[in-house]
């Protein structure tokens, strides 16, 4: 079934879109992971313009994370100091994204930061994973147990001023590193149409050591935030929030994330972590292919941007 | 009895002098056209859409209709500042480098005539009249040179045709009677919304002998208009709504799917 998206203003197959969001949703139940560094190459791939693709799956994640960081507060485990910070550092990174944006736009070279940040992004995520899950299965095949946490270790995170205590973390630790993980996660937010938590929860885990019991709970809390003000931003700034596109999506991503949590139970780590991988290096190939290939013409063409 | 059988002959061979075509000057035709719709609703099951335009070709009062006709119309959309790029290979990716821009180009653009322009009339006319993708006037801003400009337009107006949005059709006016004709204007499903002109030329052995204007409307309505009205006139509030629907989708995700 067509429908025409009022702000793409272009019709789309409904049901490819449903599609979409439903499998993406699907991996994001099973991994445990946004989905938004999925969805918005997805989306371009279709032919959503990817000014829009951003700034729509951006409203998306909105919705994703709100029903995660709303089960994890129930259960305590946002660190709702550390989260606030994190939220400053992105209110900033967001801006400055929207406005990079806006500029890139307006001189044509948006789409081809876009692809990049994704090829880069991507790329290097998924070669850290499939390493990862590669010594992982090793590993267990040598009946070792797996251990990623060295607690009690010092870098020199923990060498830097203003710190702040942030007790349900148990953590005493500089505002420098926080606002800095929070901004760019803001920044890529506004940019790439994602939460950010596969950057955030990393970084946070090894370079804050915060504990793991409240490390979702405190990025969603962040992502809920940080996506929201990037959603208004771009409705205002570059009017690229196509609503019907959100709710399409985000119809098909909830349905998929609960079928995606029940498979996810049914799998080991390594090999879910492989899987992810693979898909990731997968999306990154093809927009390598689309940036190094020659295009059918060489012209582009581009209409009233309102800007 | 036979005077009045000499006057009824020649009130008859009048009678068929007035009826044969050709045999007076073509001048002072008019043409009168109607269109299927004269308002094009884009809503959301819209995925393009045909309008019929059709026309008859009358002679001035007293005079007598041409041999032959053709007819072109030429289909313009309101105009839109449209920047055309050309990609090159930097360091093996391809990125966009120069950039020449047209004001006010027209977003939508469409020759359909009963045979090809060429045939109709000479360059000069087809140039004045804007009949045919070769002879829209652009303004080109940004190129170093004519050679340059004259490039970056053949390229844009290849780009719009190939997303139908430049048609040129040169047999898609019928003429159904020597004086009779209609023909289908073909909107794709990315139009843009505004003021449309379908201008009708009529021309008789290579010259204009009438000319028409109709005007036609594409706009969104109902449901997508409204979104498209808040989205670009209530940007703040819009915003604000898309991300209430959001954060009242999760949560109610939340609420019935409850795993704890």
């Amino acid at each position: 079934m067509q429908i025409y998206l009022p702000v793409a203003e272009l019709a789309v197959n409904m049901f490819v879109l449903l599609g979409m969001g439903g499998a993406v949703g699907f991996l994001s139940g099973m991994f445990g992971v946004g989905g938004g560094f999925l969805m918005t190459p997805l989306l371009i791939f279709y032919g959503i313009p990817p000014a829009v693709a951003v700034a729509t799956e951006a409203n998306q994640i909105v919705a994703a994370s709100t029903s995660g960081a709303l089960a994890h507060w129930r259960r305590r485990g946002v660190d709702v100091r550390l989260g606030l910070v994190l939220l400053a550092g992105g209110l900033v990174g967001s801006l400055i994204g929207v406005m990079v944006f806006r500029v890139l736009r307006a001189v044509g070279q948006l789409d081809l930061l876009i692809s990049v940040l994704y090829v880069g992004l991507l790329g290097s995520i998924g070669t850290l994973m499939i390493i990862e899950s590669a010594r992982a299965m090793r590993a267990r095949r040598r009946g070792r147990p797996v251990s990623g946490r060295r607690p009690g270790q010092h870098t020199w995170i923990h060498g830097l001023p203003f710190k702040m205590r942030f007790k349900r973390s148990r953590l005493y630790v500089s505002a420098i590193p926080v606002l800095a993980i929070g901004a760019t996660v803001g920044l890529l937010a506004a940019i790439m149409g994602v939460g950010g938590g596969f950057i955030m929860v990393p970084a946070m885990i090894y370079l804050l050591r915060v504990p793991t019991s409240v490390v979702i709970g405190t990025s969603l809390f962040q992502i809920v935030f940080v996506t929201a003000f990037t959603t208004v931003l771009h409705a205002t700034t570059n009017y690229t929030v196509d609503v019907v596109l959100a709710l399409i999506l985000m119809v098909g991503g909830v349905i998929g994330a609960q079928f995606g949590a029940f498979a996810g139970h049914k799998l080991r780590g390594e090999q879910l972590r492989g899987l992810l991988a693979l898909l990731v290096l997968a999306v990154a190939g093809r927009l390598l292919y689309d940036l190094v290939s020659t295009p059918d013409s060489l012209y582009v063409v581009e209409t009233g941007l309102g800007l | 009895m036979r005077g009045g059988g000499l006057i009824a002959a020649a009130a008859l061979l009048a009678l068929v002098l007035m009826l044969v075509p050709g045999s007076g000057p073509a001048r002072g035709e008019t043409v009168t056209a109607g269109m299927s719709d004269t308002r094009v609703e884009i809503q959301s099951n819209f995925v393009g859409t045909e309008l019929t335009l059709f026309g008859l070709i009358e002679p001035e009062p007293g005079a007598e209709l041409a041999e032959a006709y053709d007819v072109a119309v030429v289909v313009r959309g309101p105009g839109a500042d449209t920047v055309t790029r050309r990609r090159e290979r930097v360091a093996g990716i391809w990125i966009n480098r120069r950039a020449v821009s047209f004001a006010d180009a027209p977003s939508y653009y469409a020759v359909l005539s009963n045979r090809p322009v060429a045939e109709i009339a000479d360059a000069e006319t087809l140039a004045a009249y804007q009949i045919g993708l070769g002879n829209i006037r652009l303004e080109a801003d940004g190129a170093d040179s004519p050679a340059q400009a004259e490039e970056f337009r053949r390229a844009m107006i290849e780009r719009k045709a190939d997303r139908g949005l430049y048609v040129t059709a040169e047999r898609a006016v019928d003429m159904m009677a020597p004086a009779l004709f209609a023909t289908r204007i073909p909107l794709p499903a990315y139009i843009r919304t505004g003021a449309y002109s379908a201008r009708i030329l009529v021309f008789a052995e290579g010259s204009l002998v009438a000319t028409q204007r109709e005007t036609f409307w594409v706009a969104k309505s109902g449901f997508e208009e409204r979104v498209s009205n808040w989205a670009t006139r209530r940007p703040l509030l819009y915003g604000l709504g898309a991300v209430a629907i959001a954060i009242f989708a999760g949560w109610f995700a939340g609420v019935i799917f409850r795993r704890d």
